[in-house]
């Protein structure tokens, strides 16, 4: 489990290297990039975005490096992450309708394939299938708590809400998975079939 | 070999679903969106320093004349790798756009740049950079010393969610799309950040061309401006690799160690500790 309120084990700093407590730019992007880079594809952000919608994570944290206090780097960059991943999803709504819960279209990898890397690759292609058929609200709980495993309280700072809000969208969120997750499997069981 | 997806249970299936993407670890490598990213940062420099009003004072932030255009490009080449990241095309994109800004934020970026431009040629002999800056212009105040200076007192505890992360986001997007304007003053830290790149290149530049006496003066140089730079452990570290190049072991041993106990997991740590053992 993470824990947004760890302390920075730099901060005891040695006069010599530099007088900054605080991370570098290169460190916080080198030590989180690819937490943020998930995090954005799990939110929604098309693969073609993603390393871009990264990229703008970091121009926001660069801008506001004096701002993020040692231990809470990894609070500010997922509140940043959020923030564009829902611009981004905006973006992309204007393009491509999002469907109903009930019109599950067939999985996108459909072909089985047998070498094992690849189960990862479709088992996440199924994953994201399955998110972007969430709410946003309930979308952004359940990665922060299933896939990123923050506590509740720490989902409630970065959201900026209620301990209890969290906490009730989260079990909605959870239902909303379980019920697209049972169509995805059953239309990937009829594919398999036929 | 685990059992296909299709053969799973409803529980099973949502748990194998979410352990893929726990162990995701598809995405570019860092290192080598880390020099996309720097790559950007000089683009902007490099976008604003087109603007005419400095055109005619284009000294290189070192005064090592030449060193700028060259030293630039050699960025991206460094770190890349593989990696799969779109590196080329992000840099001119943002460029364009951030010439954009550069006009839009008008003779205040501009004059900024100028004025951290000429006061790193001039470099007045210890005298503190930022009191040097101040001395010069308003404009560059704000430039330089945004990343040191002390936050608004509405310091992010915590990242506002809602509403302006349009405004809040200079990103590297493609051609044709609209341009967001941040304020003025994300378009100085941009520079700022520009201007610590270019200023740690130049001393790389330096050093890989034999001039580790010069390579040590930019780094204090850079100490002086930036004391909370972004790249502090890369000038650390740079410094490392002068007084190797130097022959100067003590301080050699002295600053490794300083390093390797405030950086024992930075990726130059290997090479720092190699250099120790020598």
């Amino acid at each position: 489990m993470r824990h947004l309120t760890q302390q920075s084990p730099r901060t005891d700093a040695l006069s010599e290297v530099g007088e900054s407590s605080k991370l570098g730019l290169r460190d916080l992007f080198l030590a989180h990039h690819a937490s943020v880079w998930r995090l954005l594809r799990r939110l929604g952000v098309p693969m073609a975005q993603a390393d871009d919608a990264a990229q703008e994570v970091f121009w926001v944290a660069a801008r506001r490096l004096a701002d993020i206090s040692p231990g809470s780097e990894h609070a500010f960059l997922y509140g940043v992450a959020i923030r564009v991943a829902a611009t981004e999803r905006r973006r992309g709504k204007h393009s491509a309708m999002l469907y109903a819960i009930d019109q599950v279209p067939e999985p996108r990898c459909a072909e089985r394939d047998p070498e094992q890397q690849l189960a990862g690759k479709q088992a996440r292609e199924l994953l994201d299938e399955v998110l972007d058929h969430m709410s946003d609200a309930a979308r952004t709980v359940f990665v922060l708590y299933e896939l990123e495993a923050l506590e509740l309280q720490d989902i409630a700072q970065v959201l900026d809400l209620p301990r209890g809000t969290v906490s009730s969208r989260l079990r909605r969120a959870r239902d909303e998975f379980s019920q697209i997750a049972a169509r995805v499997r059953a239309a990937l069981q009829r594919q398999e079939g036929s | 070999m685990k059992r296909p997806l299709t053969e799973l249970g409803p529980r099973d299936f949502e748990h194998a679903l979410l352990d893929a993407a726990r162990s995701d670890s598809t995405g570019p490598r860092p290192d080598a969106a880390w020099a996309r990213f720097s790559v950007a940062a000089a683009s902007l420099d490099r976008a604003a320093s087109l603007d005419p009003a400095e055109s005619s004072n284009t000294e290189s932030p070192a005064g090592t004349a030449g060193s700028k255009p060259t030293s630039q490009p050699s960025l991206p080449s460094k770190p890349t790798g593989s990696g799969g990241a779109p590196t080329p095309a992000a840099a001119p994109a943002v460029a364009t756009k951030l010439l954009a800004l550069a006009a839009v934020a008008g003779l205040g970026a501009a004059a900024a740049t100028l004025a951290l431009t000429t006061s790193v040629g001039n470099s007045p002999g210890g005298e503190h950079a930022s009191n040097s800056a101040s001395a010069s212009s308003f404009e560059s105040t704000a430039a330089s010393a945004l990343p040191d200076v002390v936050p608004p007192p509405a310091a992010l505890e915590r990242p506002p969610i809602t509403g302006n992360a349009a405004s809040e986001t200079t990103p590297a997007r493609a051609h044709g799309e609209s341009l967001r304007l941040p304020p003025s003053t994300a378009v100085n830290a941009h520079l700022s950040l520009a201007d610590e790149v270019r200023l740690m290149d130049a001393a790389r530049q330096a050093l890989s061309s034999g001039g580790a006496a010069r390579a040590r003066t930019l780094i204090a140089e850079h100490r002086r401006r930036f004391p909370r730079g972004a790249l502090t452990t890369d000038i650390a570290y740079l410094e490392i690799e002068a007084l190797h190049a130097q022959g100067r072991t003590v301080e050699l041993r002295r600053l490794g160690a300083a390093f390797l106990a405030r950086y024992p997991r930075d990726t130059h740590a290997s090479r720092v500790r190699h250099l120790l053992e020598q």
